[in-house]
């Protein structure tokens, strides 16, 4: 029964968690096509330019999201496949979360 | 723990409950605004930023702008041409109230009805000759010789007056500036330099720090969770604990409208390196009463290792906590923020390690990959040997300690304390470069104002006020001292044919006010707005300082003082104020606030601590190692010439917040092993091994997180990342080596008591 109440509380906030989510993303969606069209009829740059520009001034949180992303796809590895996630995370990584995955981490131990 | 069965019941919903907090604060962190002015330091109810606030009501903005122009060629037609234009597109800008050049400067030149004022710069140079008694004009007026022009004639200052300003945008402003003077540079140089310059530059430099710290020292984290318990769950936990408690604590920020400060900048530092120390501490014993091999169901190991770590987590939480909540008695506002929204955020990772680890914990399949090799053999062999060092010689130790101390300890009156902006930056860099270059050039871009008050065309008043130009002039570091007084004594001196015997205040006050009038009809009286006000009742006496330091300034402030006290009447020199005062007046604010939060830390700390062990030596022993260590820190700043400032001011109780938990732990646990092991040197071996182990993990990952400070644009930052893990090294030390050889002289009986029971 607590059970039952607990998923329900939870999926009620969930709900409301998921409605802002969505709000960010929409509004985030909108001003990526702001961006684009202040962009794209510029005459000073182009969108690969900016692109490039973004990039090359967040390398650190580009390098924290990739760091992110590599943890949570060795997790995967260790949780469902029972991997080493020391080596999941190294190879994840190195080779990127999709490749480590296809190397390594998908392959279950016998 | 009553807590935790509402934390396993209901664990989804907790876990909903925090996830949809997180994004509420998430949505108020753009709204923060940044805050660069070193002026809102100092709480705003100080004499001095009063004062500050009402010199600018009454006679406008008291910021300037240097932007000084280097030509081997100034003096030149085509170079003044060309800069005249720039000089006119400086007056143009909205946030201008006036500037002050070469091209404005004027000349009282003496004619049959009296005076006349004349342009230095009538018209623009051709020839050599011209060029020539140019020259000879700008040597023969003290205003503009050293104070415009350069005394090889090849540097020409530009000094921008601000308006009245919080509305002024120090980074539009920068970039309005900097467009300007990108269209006239070269092949002359041209160097900015001034307050509101330092300020967007400082505001420049923080954004680069952010996004450099927060991923850095995330990863950095991520990196070592992951070495240390080689499991996802052992990482992703401490990790989303930091990751939370940064995002509620920007939030509330956000929330409270607090201003984020260069100094704020160390607060997401703080909690990368110690808010997970909680989760650290809840993942190693869940991981290590499931490799036990007791056959427990998951719910009741998550019970037993909450209910052993309850106490010495809630110890350790709080005595941080209070550490960082000293600050609050600081009087530098950055330093409360900072202790405020610190001790906040290692609130939440506090309570959601108890409340949050242990709800996803239960929901979790076990992890079935956990430990491995036995990798700390090397540290375990070192902990038992440096044990028994310090237990079979403590005497002699505690004496090398001791001279240790007495022999740096007496460095500690070196310390100098430094509030200027320019030293956040290294020598070599271009902005302080440029900043170096005014200074020695032009008399530096930092002021000082002489406050008076009274009837300003009163003779009496501008006697006094002339003594004072003179005995301001005498000081070192100031550069030049300029007021209305002046003003009319070379008006004076002009009305009676250049006479220089009669540079002196006329003695009637009609005389006085006759020379404004003429000066009004030949002149333009708008050339005295920045000495007095429209009434002639309020004025001020600017003094430009070269390059000093802010102690020196605050020096010249105190005899200045002392000055008006003993010569003069205090109710017409009211003040000495601007932003030069500001940055002396930070300087009293940092000592006397150190000094505040050391005793009220160490004393809370003691109380705390003296409670929970039941005994005034357990309060003492959990001191002394902090003790040890803050006058080492500081002695070495003294060796080493690290200034004391804004940054600097806070590591003392950041130090004692982070650093008391090691001694706790350790009187803690040794405490427990004298339950079961009756000699002192084994029960001190075992802790050394078991508690020991786990001090040492904790403070590495202490000073890792803090070692990304290091590559800070800010010196103040740099150093503070330095100086706190070596402090935090130092705390280490001392729970590890000193507490132990002072266990073992003095044989506390706190210690043994637990025994009995």
């Amino acid at each position: 029964m607590k059970k039952n109440k607990d998923i329900i509380f939870s999926r009620i906030l969930m709900v409301i968690c998921a409605i802002i989510i969505v709000y960010w993303i929409w509004s985030g969606l909108i001003w990526l096509w702001e961006w684009y069209v202040s962009v794209s009829t510029s005459e000073n740059t182009t969108v690969w330019a900016e692109i490039w520009l973004f990039m090359s001034e967040y390398i650190s949180v580009i390098a924290l999201v990739y760091g992110i992303m590599s943890l949570q796809v060795a997790g995967l590895a260790e949780l469902k496949f029972q991997k080493n996630f020391l080596k999941a995370f190294g190879l994840s990584i190195v080779l990127t979360p999709p490749i480590m995955m296809a190397v390594y981490g998908h392959k279950r131990i016998e | 723990m009553k807590y935790l069965n509402v934390v396993l019941k209901f664990p989804r919903t907790l876990i909903a409950s925090v996830f949809l907090i997180t994004l509420l604060f998430a949505w108020q962190v753009p709204d923060i605004q940044v805050d660069t002015n070193i002026k809102n330091m100092i709480p705003s109810d100080f004499p001095i930023i009063q004062s500050l606030n009402r010199l600018e009501e009454i006679l406008g903005g008291s910021e300037i702008i240097v932007i000084a122009v280097d030509s081997k060629s100034l003096l030149t037609h085509d170079t003044l041409d060309k800069f005249s234009r720039l000089l006119e597109e400086l007056e143009e800008m909205d946030e201008t109230q006036r500037v002050m050049s070469l091209y404005q400067a004027k000349d009282l030149e003496p004619t049959e009805d009296g005076f006349d004022v004349v342009e230095i710069l009538p018209d623009l140079p051709t020839t050599e000759q011209e060029i020539a008694e140019l020259k000879k004009r700008i040597q023969n007026n003290d205003l503009i010789y050293e104070q415009l022009v350069s005394r090889d004639f090849q540097k020409m200052a530009l000094i921008v007056q601000l308006r009245e300003g919080s509305e002024i945008d120090d980074s539009l402003l920068r970039d309005k500036i900097n467009a300007l003077i990108s269209k006239y540079r070269g092949p002359e140089k041209i160097y900015v330099s001034g307050l509101p310059i330092t300020r967007s530059q400082i505001q420049v430099n923080m954004q680069q720090d952010l996004k450099k710290f927060l991923p850095f020292g995330i990863l950095l984290m991520i990196f070592l969770l992951a070495l240390s318990f080689r499991s996802w769950m052992g990482v992703f936990l401490p990790f989303i604990v930091v990751i939370i408690s940064i995002v509620w604590t920007f939030g509330l920020l956000s929330v409270l409208g607090i201003n984020f400060t260069f100094i704020s900048m160390l607060i997401p530092v703080m909690l990368i390196a110690i808010a997970n120390d909680y989760g650290i501490h809840i993942i190693t014993h869940y991981f290590h009463q499931l490799q036990s091999g007791d056959t427990l169901s998951k719910e009741q190991t998550i019970r037993l290792v909450m209910a052993r770590l309850g106490s010495p987590i809630f110890l350790a939480g709080v005595t941080t906590i209070i550490g960082f909540m000293s600050l609050l008695s600081h009087v530098m506002v950055d330093a409360k923020k900072v202790g405020l929204l610190a001790s906040f955020g290692i609130l939440v990772a506090f309570v959601l390690s108890l409340t949050l680890i242990p709800a996803v914990l239960i929901l979790l399949r076990e992890p079935r990959l956990v430990g491995g090799k036995n990798y700390d053999w090397v540290l375990t062999a070192f902990l038992k040997k440096w044990a028994a060092f310090f237990t079979a010689y403590p005497k002699l130790f505690l004496l090398l300690i001791v001279f240790l101390l007495v022999a740096i300890g007496w460095k500690i009156p070196d310390v100098v304390v430094d509030t200027d902006p320019n030293h956040y930056y290294q020598e070599d860099s271009p902005f302080r470069i440029s900043n170096e270059i005014v200074s020695e050039t032009f008399g530096g871009s930092t002021q000082l104002s002489v406050m008076v008050e009274g009837d300003i065309k009163d003779p009496k008043v501008l006697n006094a006020m002339m003594e004072m130009s003179q005995y301001l002039e005498q000081q070192p570091g100031v550069s030049q001292v300029l007021s209305i007084a002046d003003q009319i004594s070379r008006m004076n001196e002009a009305f009676h044919g250049g006479d220089r015997a009669f540079r002196v205040i006329p003695e009637n006050r009609n005389l006085v006010a006759q020379y404004l009038l003429l000066y009004s009809i030949t002149g333009n009286v708008d050339d005295l707005e920045r000495f007095v006000d429209f009434n002639y009742k309020n004025a001020q006496i600017l003094v430009r300082i070269n390059r000093v330091s802010t102690t020196e300034i605050q020096n010249l402030m105190n005899e200045i003082d002392e000055y008006i006290t003993q010569n003069h009447d205090e109710s017409v020199f009211t003040g000495v104020t601007g932003f030069g005062a500001v940055m002396g007046a930070l300087i009293g604010i940092l000592v006397r606030g150190q000094i505040i939060s050391l005793i009220v830390s160490i004393g809370l700390v003691f109380i705390v601590t003296s409670f929970v062990f039941k005994s005034i030596k357990g309060g003492l022993l959990s001191i002394v190692p902090l003790s040890m260590a803050i006058i080492l820190v500081f002695g070495l700043m003294g060796y080493l010439g690290i200034e004391l400032n804004a940054a600097t001011a806070m590591l003392s109780s950041i130090m004692i917040g982070v650093g008391v938990d090691y001694t706790i732990h350790f009187l803690w646990h040794l405490r427990e092993e004298l339950q079961k092991v009756s000699n002192l040197s084994s029960a001190i071996e075992n802790t050394m091994c078991t508690s020991g182990k786990g001090i040492v993990f904790n403070a590495l990952s202490v000073m890792i997180g803090f070692s990304v400070l290091l590559v800070s644009a800010f010196l103040p930052i740099e150093f503070f990342g330095f100086l706190i893990v070596f402090s935090i090294g130092m705390c280490l030390f001392g729970a590890l080596a000193v507490l132990p050889a002072l266990i073992v002289i003095f044989k506390p009986k706190f210690l043994t008591k637990m025994q009995r029971h």
